[in-house]
């Protein structure tokens, strides 16, 4: 026994996790592959049978699915643009030594390990239009309220607002990470030269940080792009479906709707975006990095 | 010397700012854990008062309702069970599968993992429904702690082969020289070298499945509901008691909170893991 583990430690570690892994991803993605071509369906009692693209042929007529990829791409990008922006400046502002600076990356870390249930409770809370706590200062200071999640022209930016406000700190720890691990020697030719900070900034810093921060846009994508908990808690998809994403209609369509068929579909499509917008974004990261 | 303060500053004026921008990185992170901290302790009619107050005299009797009536202590205790139960299976079957992905080479499976990183997991949910459900197995904590465990495999077993890459192999060739046998060279050399990992992963998987909502909304009901999922049906049930459901959102933040200022340094290795070597 123990010269049979010896012989075959690679297989006798890897294993377990491989079989689970297979059984729960592989086999599952597959099946869902095989059912997204039935007509599966809890609410239609006639058999399941195979209907080949048909389930395929029907979302893309479907204005409904149009909408909701229209929706997941409105939320993904404003949901990166902030918090790129806003994790970059924050790790260029914490990039530097002094002391309590532990609490502060604790204080950052903090709404990234909360729940989004939790999270999502919260804002629901802050953002009440009528008796919540941030329109009643706005309306206060500046004379303003806002209808937050529950409108559809304001729903999106809102789930946007605290997606920005949870997911931030990623970006920070990677940024701080990414500038940590900077080479010196640029900076001391700069120094030499006599370079302003804003140029060091703008020719040294940001170029040098580029990898570092496409490889957080590419996390923060893949996160956002297949986000359902903060989505589904803060409105549900709605109002009149304005916020429905993709994700959030393949869930619908299979565990509200019961019809399977069309949901695998719609999640079958969902994978192959994921993917291929991933393979891009790694393709720019690695041409980023053999041109510096 | 020079080149330490272009790039970190040290002098008065500099240890100004960057208290100055801390507190303003600070305050729009901290208000809203501030406003449910002092909510969650105030009567119904006093969370509906504006300007809010906040010299009152705090009440538990929101923390005795969720708690108590609507019987939360459950659900704390599932979610306890699963998170501790899952995240330590998905250590051990990370840790070996890592060690044997980083030793012999196996770029190929390495890649397949991140592909299951990138995965949404609703890409799945279908399948597996229908399977638990045929086996009568939906609802049970064996369902629950299987699934949050595929949700935590492939983001430990990553950390864990970043990790093991980086360790000396001499030390384990020295072992092999002598005589001993792999799996004796992997449990008492690199094992133990392995303990921040093991924090990292650990600490990462029981977060995600403290956290998590989806799978346990789909595989669990009555007897096995988390936290998160007691929390949506008060959502619906109590939603004009904001103090009963800021209570309910503390108690499942605040063991979050206190893992982070504990182990802040594992979190963030974990979170930022191989994201410098691209």
């Amino acid at each position: 026994m123990k010269a049979f583990i010896d012989r075959h430690v690679k297989w006798v570690f890897s294993l377990p996790a491989f079989v689970f892994m297979a059984l729960m991803m592989v086999a599952p993605i597959f099946a869902t592959l095989a059912i997204s071509t039935t007509n599966w369906s809890m609410t239609v009692s006639s058999e399941v049978s195979f209907i080949g693209f048909q389930n395929y042929i029907d979302l893309l007529k479907n204005p409904d699915f149009w909408r909701s990829i229209l929706t997941t791409f409105h939320l993904v990008f404003l949901e990166l643009i902030g918090e790129i922006t806003l994790g970059v400046i924050i790790a260029l502002l914490l990039n530097r030594n002094f002391k309590g600076k532990t609490v502060v990356k604790i204080i950052v870390l903090l709404p990234f390990v909360c729940a989004p249930l939790a999270i999502a409770t919260v804002w629901n809370i802050l953002l009440e239009p009528s008796s919540g706590i941030i329109n009643y200062y706005l309306y206060k200071w500046i004379g303003v309220r806002s209808t937050w999640l529950a409108a559809e022209s304001t729903a999106i930016p809102s789930i946007a607002l605290i997606d920005v406000w949870q997911a931030t700190p990623l970006v920070v720890l990677i940024c701080l990470a990414g500038l940590a691990a900077m080479p010196s020697e640029p900076y001391e030719s700069a120094l030499v030269d006599g370079a302003s900070k804003f140029q060091v900034l703008r020719y040294i810093t940001l170029p040098l940080l580029a990898p570092t921060i496409l490889t957080a846009a590419l996390l923060r994508f893949i996160d956002a792009f297949k986000a359902f908990d903060l989505i589904f808690a803060l409105t549900g998809g709605g109002p009149n479906n304005a916020t429905q994403t993709i994700n959030m209609m393949g869930y619908k369509q299979a565990f509200q709707n019961f019809r399977f068929g069309q949901s695998s579909a719609i999640l079958v499509l969902l994978f192959l975006l994921v993917l291929s917008i991933s393979r891009l974004i790694i393709a720019v990261q690695r041409k980023v990095q053999t041109q510096r | 010397m020079k080149i330490k303060k272009l790039i970190r500053y040290s002098s008065v004026k500099d240890h100004f700012f960057s208290y100055l921008y801390s507190i303003i990185i600070a305050v729009p992170i901290l208000m809203p854990f501030f406003f449910t901290f002092i909510s969650s302790f105030k009567k119904t009619s006093q969370i509906y008062k504006f300007p809010p107050e906040f010299i009152f005299k705090p009440t538990l009797e929101n923390y005795e309702y969720v708690l108590k009536t609507a019987n939360l202590i459950k659900n704390l205790a599932n979610s306890a069970l699963i998170a501790v139960t899952s995240s330590l299976i998905t250590m051990t079957f990370a840790i070996l599968a890592a060690y044997a992905i980083s030793r012999y080479k196996m770029r190929k499976i390495s890649a397949g993992i991140l592909v299951a990183r990138i995965i949404p997991s609703t890409c799945f949910m279908i399948p597996l429904y229908f399977v638990f459900s045929r086996m009568g197995l939906l609802d049970t904590y064996t369902v629950m702690i299987i699934m949050h465990m595929m949700f935590s495999i492939p983001t430990t077993v990553y950390i864990c082969t970043n990790f093991i890459d980086d360790l000396p192999y001499e030390i384990e060739e020295a072992a092999f020289v002598d005589g001993a046998t792999k799996q004796h060279t992997f449990f008492k050399i690199v094992l133990p070298l392995c303990s921040p990992a093991l924090i990292t992963s650990s600490t990462l998987s029981f977060l995600g499945s403290w956290n998590n909502f989806q799978l346990s909304l789909i595989f669990g009901q009555a007897k096995t509901k988390t936290l998160p999922v007691a929390l949506y049906g008060f959502m619906s049930s109590d939603a004009v008691r904001w103090g009963r459901l800021l209570a309910a959102a503390m108690i499942i933040m605040v063991p979050a909170i206190l893992l982070t200022m504990v182990l802040q340094k594992y979190i963030i290795s974990g979170l930022s893991a191989g994201s410098i070597k691209g």
